[in-house]
Formats: structure tokens, sequence, C-alpha cells
């Protein structure tokens, strides 16, 4: 047999079984109606959103769900649109999801409302202009993430006196070009400015990446070598992997010893803390999982028993640290 | 045909090359004009070092351009030898047996690329798109969608170590250079593929065999974007199965504004390697000078467009000079 049909069979083999696995009746052999619920997620290949969709369908599954289908959007309001539509053709009982731009968000909660399918918003508000949530939300307010991290590097820089000292700075990594991330470092800064208020407005540096290590590193990079005079950095990002690429970045300028990082979500900063030294002394932890179970145990109880979904529930976020990482953050801290 | 440099041991200071060389320093002056540390020897060394992941798949991407193709898979593969180095490592196995499984993971991408473009007659773009989705696919399946942290600290010297003041990754691209723009231009191989770029048929007709030359091509780009993803892991001590997306079309862009034509036949790897500074030393510039995210998708935009228009006017010139020549050697 030619090689040519050898891989031409192979990829039909492979489509074949992809379509035998993927597609499915919603009716289940008793002919009761089978549940399915649907996780429709920004950015379903980052750490943050697997996690969550595995709480997710385990949760919904204990419940009694006979599938979950975990969507990856990623980062692309159009593949989203057109995700959001597939779950509409598909009939799905529910839809849990995080959304890549919240001005969506009307025309989202619009088309579930016509179809008649419960929504559930994860992580990111699905709201208004004016900030009104249009649907029951689960998470920990972006915002609020971001003041998190600022109290606490506010707090680092007042006690170890780098408020005042002249070789101190703040670096924030933003991701101006990813709207729900925004209010992270938006929060960031006005929470540090608001607790520290003589800190110099041209002492506070900003360095857009797109959420990639690397590039967290480039932009990081650059900015410690156009500012030579600073030697103690006070770095926050937009998310972990921004934080990891500063961390990376200041050991490569030899000022790691003297600055510091805070992570944002702890999946990569537990493993900065395993190291003998690494200048990421912090990162605000919120669990995905609880972000996750909870948001498909509301909407199972809706879908089973009607039973009505809290507008609001929020999830609480802790700092951890070297100290701290491993009692709060469980098995996750492995 | 173009690009060969056969009259020189290293005729790389040619007009193009020269205009090239010009632009750098334009870029360096400019930049420095508004900070002064953008010269100093430490960005010099951040810009490559920023650049060597880059600058690897650019080598790769030039060689299959010149021969009239493209791999769009070369993303995926630097992520999924980064997450399977990092694997590999994290499972017992030594830094020597880690690269070389790594980097032959890359080969045998790059032998089912070069199969599906050689066999199947798939066009490379799709042939190379599909495998980019499988192989990006698998980058997460080997790690469960995580990023793998990596420990071993001789690995991540890789990443960090200096000789002679030079970090590793950076003598790494400039050995990749080197190497592969000999063999592009004083090699048999070399003038080959700018053959089998220029004009396939002819090429077929003077006894070359264009398949055998796609797949070593694409073996190439397939183990440089390999070492590349393994360069990146030891730089930033893990693996991550959603790096290095966007890193093809830098990588591209670096190509041709280094004065590869997408036509195929022409371009030469020190060209590229000038694209490649240029584009980095412009983003570094960018992010030193503090400019607005969204204005740096415009200027970045507006330099892509003027190397196509700079590479449109090289080919009408290219072209006027082979009619020239032709009419001069009718005349005879």
């Amino acid at each position: 047999m030619k090689i040519s049909k050898i891989i031409a069979l192979m990829l039909g083999l492979v489509l074949i079984s992809t379509m035998l696995f993927g597609c499915g009746s919603n009716t289940a052999d008793n002919g009761k109606k089978k549940v399915v619920i649907a996780g429709i997620y920004k950015a379903g290949d980052q750490v943050w959103f697997i996690n969550e969709g595995k709480a997710a369908e385990k949760m919904a599954k204990d419940m009694g769900a006979a599938d979950f289908l975990f969507i990856d959007a990623k980062m692309n309001p159009d593949t989203y649109l057109q995700a959001v539509d597939n779950v509409i053709t598909q009939k799905v009982d529910g839809v849990i999801t995080c959304i890549p731009d919240q001005k969506l968000s009307k025309a989202i909660t619009d088309k579930l409302k016509a179809a008649n399918i419960p929504v559930i918003a994860a992580d990111d508000a699905l709201q208004d202009e004016n900030g009104t949530k249009l649907a029951p939300w689960v998470g920990i307010n972006a915002y609020k993430i971001g003041q998190t991290n600022g109290e606490w590097m506010a707090n680092y820089a007042m006690k170890n006196g780098l408020d005042k000292d002249p070789q101190a700075a703040v670096l924030i990594l933003t991701m101006d070009t990813v709207s729900s991330c925004v209010p992270r470092t938006d929060g960031e800064q006005s929470k540090f400015k608001e607790l520290v208020p003589a800190f110099p407005d041209n002492k506070i540096f900003k360095a857009d990446y797109n959420g990639e290590t690397d590039k967290g590193f480039s932009a990081a990079s650059s900015i410690f070598i156009a500012h030579p005079e600073i030697k103690k950095w006070l770095v926050m990002s937009g998310n972990e992997e921004g934080a990891v690429g500063a961390v990376r970045a200041l050991e490569q300028a030899g000022i790691d010893r003297s600055s510091c990082v805070i992570g944002l979500g702890g999946y990569l900063a537990k493993d900065e803390f395993k190291k003998d030294y690494s200048a990421m002394q912090a990162a605000t932890y919120f669990a995905s999982d609880d972000v996750g179970g909870i948001s498909a145990k509301e909407l199972m109880e809706y879908i089973l028993t009607k039973k009505e979904i809290p507008m609001e529930t929020a999830v609480d976020a802790k700092i951890v640290t070297r100290e701290n990482y491993q009692d709060v953050m469980g098995e996750y801290a492995k | 045909m173009n690009g060969q440099g056969n009259k020189l041991p290293l005729n790389f200071l040619r007009g193009d090359n020269i205009v090239l060389i010009m632009a750098l320093m334009v870029i360096v002056l400019l930049f420095s004009l508004f900070n002064s540390n953008y010269a100093s020897g430490s960005n010099i060394i951040n810009i490559l070092v920023a650049a060597s992941l880059t600058g690897l798949i650019a080598i790769g991407e030039t060689y299959l351009i010149i021969a009239g193709m493209i791999d769009m898979s070369v993303p995926s593969v630097a992520a999924f030898a980064s997450v399977m180095a990092a694997v590999l490592l994290q499972n017992g196995f030594g830094i020597v047996l880690t690269i070389v499984f790594a980097i032959v993971a890359g080969l045998m991408v790059g032998y089912v690329n070069a199969l599906l473009v050689n066999k199947i007659k798939l066009q490379a773009f799709i042939a190379t798109l599909a495998t980019m989705s499988i192989v990006r696919g698998f980058a997460y399946i080997i790690c469960d969608g995580k990023p793998v942290y990596i420990m071993d600290s001789t690995f991540i010297n890789i990443g960090k170590e200096e000789i002679l003041g030079v970090p590793i990754p950076v003598i790494i691209l400039m050995l990749a250079f080197l190497i592969f723009g000999l063999i592009l231009a004083k090699t048999r191989f070399g003038r080959n593929v700018y053959v089998i770029g220029g004009n396939k048929v002819a090429a077929r007709l003077a006894g070359l065999n264009p398949e055998r030359i796609n797949s070593v091509l694409f073996m190439i780009t397939g183990a440089l974007s390999a070492l590349g993803g393994i360069i990146l892991a030891a730089r930033m001590n893990s693996g991550q199965p959603a790096s290095c997306v966007g890193v093809d079309f830098d990588a591209i862009t670096g190509a041709v504004l280094g004065g590869t034509a997408f036509t195929g036949g022409t371009g030469t790897i020190f060209g590229t390697l000038l694209g490649v500074l240029i584009m980095q030393s412009f983003n570094t510039g960018l992010i030193m000078l503090n400019v607005p995210i969204f204005w740096q998708y415009v200027a970045r935009g507006a330099l892509l467009v003027i190397a196509l228009t700079f590479d449109y006017f090289r080919k009408k010139n290219r072209e006027k000079k082979l009619l020239r020549e032709s009419m001069a050697a009718m005349a005879k």
C-alpha cells in the first residue's frame, strides 16, 4: 500500500473516531432527556480555565448531568459567538461562561434567553455598560483581585521602606488588549496609589504583553534596561504567566534579590515557592474549583429543581506566600 | 534566482543588505535619541535573547519560502518541544537524551509535513495548518494542559548562562545563522533550494528531486523550531503548552523584511538575521519608550507595509535587470 493511502486511511480513521466519540443524542436509552451543560471559557487552554472546567464538569456529572461540553473561545469574540450559536443549536440545558469581551454581554444573554437556555457567568460577569449584571455571576471581581494585589504590594513597599526609596519603582505588566483583564491591573494601580499616595507617578511604569510568559519577559526586560537607575522593582501583572516572565527578567538583569513580584492566580507561584529563592514572593490565590464547582452546582439546581440562582456569588481570594501556600492551596500546591 | 553569493567568501554586503543594515542603524539611532540606554550592551543582549526563538524559526521559514513553501506548524512544534523537554526532565531523563528526543520530535513533525505536501499534494500552508492544530493538541495532552516546571539547574543554565558575556541562547542563534547561512550560500543543496523555488518544473528537468529537498527543508524547520522551544523552556524554567502563539508571523515577517520573496527563489539567511533584528529592535524600542500598546500594533503593521513595498520595488528592479540582460544577450 502506498504511503499516501496509509496517511489518507489514518486521517479518515481519526475523523470517524472523533465523530463517533464527539457526537451523541441528547436522549438517554430509557427515553428520559439527558442534561447537557456547556462551559464556554474565554481561554480554555489556560491552566485556570482547564481546572475550572474540570471542577464544573465533575460537579455537573455528580449531580446527574450526562455530558459537559468544554469549549475554548481562544480569547476571540468571534469564536465565542460561534460557540454560543453552536450550543444553542445543540439545545444544551444550561451554559456556564466566561466571556472574552464584556461588551458582548447583552447580545449573549439575549440569544440564550430567546433560546430558553439558562446561563451563569463565571469569573467575568455578563453585564451592561453601567456594570449592572445581566445574568447570575460566580467568581471574584476582577477589579477587587487587582486591589488585593495592589494592597499587598503597597504594604510590602511600606514595610521595607521602598515607598521612599529613590531606587525603587513599580512596574505593572498590563494586558490592555484583553478587556476582561484590564480591571485587574487598574485595581492594582489604584489600590497601590491609594495606600501609598506619595509614591511618585513617574516611578510607576507600564508595559503591555499578551498573557504569555515569554512576552511578559520581553516587556519587563525592556523596561528594566530602560531604567538602570532603578534597582528595586515592585512588579504586578495581569496574570500569573506575566509575573513569572518578570521574575525571569529580573534574574537576567541581576536585580531579583532586591525586587519583588506578586502573582495573580497562584498556579505558577507554587512552583516558584519551591525554589531556594524566587523574586515572586506572593500571589493572590483563588481556587478555580470553587468557581467551577459553584457555578455548575447553582446551574444544575436551577435546571433540576428550578431553585433560583443568586445574582452574585463571591469566592474568596487569599494571599499565598512561601510560608502558607501549602496550607491554603492544599492539593493544588503539589 | 538571487542571493547565493558565490563570488565572495561571505558576500553579505550586497545592496539589499546594506539598506537593511542602514535601516537597523536608523532604528537604533532613533530610539537612542529618546532613551540613552537603548544602545547599551545589556539592551543589545536583551534584543538578541528575545530574538532567539523567532530567529531560529525564521531560518527554517527562509529556506521554505525560498523553495516556494511555508510552515505554519512551527509555533506548535516549539511549544510541544518545550513541554516534552520539561516532562522528560521531570521523569528523570538526562539533559542530552531530553534534547535529542525533543529535536527528533521536531524532525518527525517536519517529516509528516513533507509527506502531506509530497504524497497527498496538499499545499504547504494547508498541510502545516493541520499539523499545527494536531501538534498543539498533543502539547496540551502530554501535560494535561498545565505548565510543567523545570527544576534541573543544568538545563536551566542553557537559558541563562553566558560564555564571554554572551548568553548561550544568543550563541546558539548566531551559530545557527552562520551554519545555515553557509549551507544556503555555499553548497549545492543551497543552490538547489533556490532552483526549486524559482521554477519547480525546470528544477525537475534539470534532474533535481524537489520532493526530497522539500522533506529536508521541513525537517530542518521542525528541528529548529524544537530547538527554539527547548531554549524557551530553559529560559522560562518551564514547558508551557500555550506558548509561542504568533511566533510564525514574527518569523515570516523577519524573513520578508530581510528580503525573502514570497514568490520563492530569492532570499538570504543574513538578510533574515537583519530582518529579525530590525523587528525585535523596533518592538523593544516601542516598549522602552512606553508607546501605548494599540499604537504599537499600528507601528508594527506599518513596518511590514514598508518592508513589502520595499520588496515590490526590489522585485521590479530585478525584472528590469533580467530584461536588460536578456535584451543584451539577444543583441549579441
